[in-house]
């Protein structure tokens, strides 16, 4: 395995687990302004968005996470 | 680097651009010109990673548009040494003929026949030059094109389709010069130096070699290569897509 390669496989674990940390961080903080006893609908609908979006990077998440190792699995036995 | 290689880190480059949008999906910042990168970096590292593993389809199917088409390389190459030969050919008889006759007035149209001669070999080296890169490393380019397509934030996009639409295009169609030149007539696979004496030999290569040596070295193949980068831009803009959208669009996310 190349060094640049060994290189972007680290950064792309990095990213991922910052990208599930974000999406921990996002879900509070939508949970917080939706739950936030402001009478201001428009932070309370930035905080659904939040929560929104969180949930659907989730997803992506782990449906890719899936598929990129099944990808190189199957890659890796030819 | 072999194009295995390359694909590989294309392989990890798609995987981080499509975490890479995972993560700016996720962001807790309500600024949609942050936010809108999530969607697209996860289309594109979907993206990127079926051109990766579509590489040997695509090498397939551009074998099969070139057979279909009746390119064929080796006998390409063959007519291209086969034209530099004669050019050269030429060359070393118009030099024999100058050294001859030495500094004479006759000498100076020589001269010129020389300096045209000089600039058809130069062009001729051109063309093996271009046709031995796309030959021996079509597979490469097109690796290199995927590899610059899987790059993050789309910095690599224009130029990853512009590689692979060049390598398709020029391996099918370069090939398919010389049949270019026969449908308008046009022979430069000919001995022009067997024509050649001392006495005619300037009325000969004035009236036949250098006036079929312009159009069948460089007009006409500057036509062809004109034809040929169109195309490819063609190509690789349908590969690509433009600057905001894919050329398939993905709405599920």
């Amino acid at each position: 395995m190349s060094g640049i390669e060994s290189f972007v496989q680290q950064l792309t674990t990095q990213v991922t687990e910052i990208a599930w940390s974000i999406f921990i961080l996002a879900w509070a903080v939508g949970w917080a302004l939706r739950g936030s006893p402001i009478p201001i609908f428009k932070v309370k609908r930035t905080g659904q968005d939040f929560i929104e979006d969180a949930i659907m990077a989730a997803f992506w998440l782990a449906i890719g996470t899936t598929v990129f190792a099944l990808v190189s699995y199957v890659a890796g036995q030819f | 680097m072999n194009a295995f290689e390359v694909l590989s880190i294309s392989q990890d480059l798609a995987a981080l651009t499509y975490f890479l949008g995972t993560l700016f999906m996720a962001l807790p910042i309500p600024l949609y010109g942050v936010k809108k990168w999530g969607p697209k970096m996860i289309s594109d590292g979907i993206y990127s990673t079926i051109l990766v593993n579509l590489y040997e389809t695509i090498l397939y199917l551009v074998s099969v548009i070139g057979n279909q088409l009746g390119t064929n390389w080796p006998s390409y190459m063959n007519w291209l040494y086969e034209l530099l030969a004669n050019e050269l050919s030429i060359f070393t008889v118009v030099r024999g003929i100058l050294t001859i006759i030495g500094f004479t007035p006759l000498s100076v149209p020589f001269s010129l026949v020389l300096t045209f001669l000089s600039g058809f070999i130069t062009i001729t080296g051109t063309l093996i030059v271009i046709s031995q890169l796309i030959y021996n490393n079509v597979g490469l380019l097109i690796a290199l094109g995927v590899l610059m397509l899987s790059l993050p934030f789309r910095i690599g996009r224009a130029v990853g389709g512009g590689l692979m639409g060049f390598a398709i295009v020029f391996y099918v169609g370069l090939p398919l010069l010389p049949a270019f030149l026969s449908t308008f007539g046009v022979n430069v696979i000919q001995d022009f130096s067997t024509n050649i004496n001392s006495l005619q030999a300037l009325n000969s290569l004035l009236s036949n070699a250098i006036p079929d040596y312009i159009e069948g070295t460089v007009i006409m193949p500057t036509a062809y290569l004109g034809i040929l980068t169109s195309l490819s831009l063609g190509v690789g803009s349908a590969i690509a897509g433009g600057y905001s959208r894919l050329p398939i669009q993905v709405d599920f996310v």
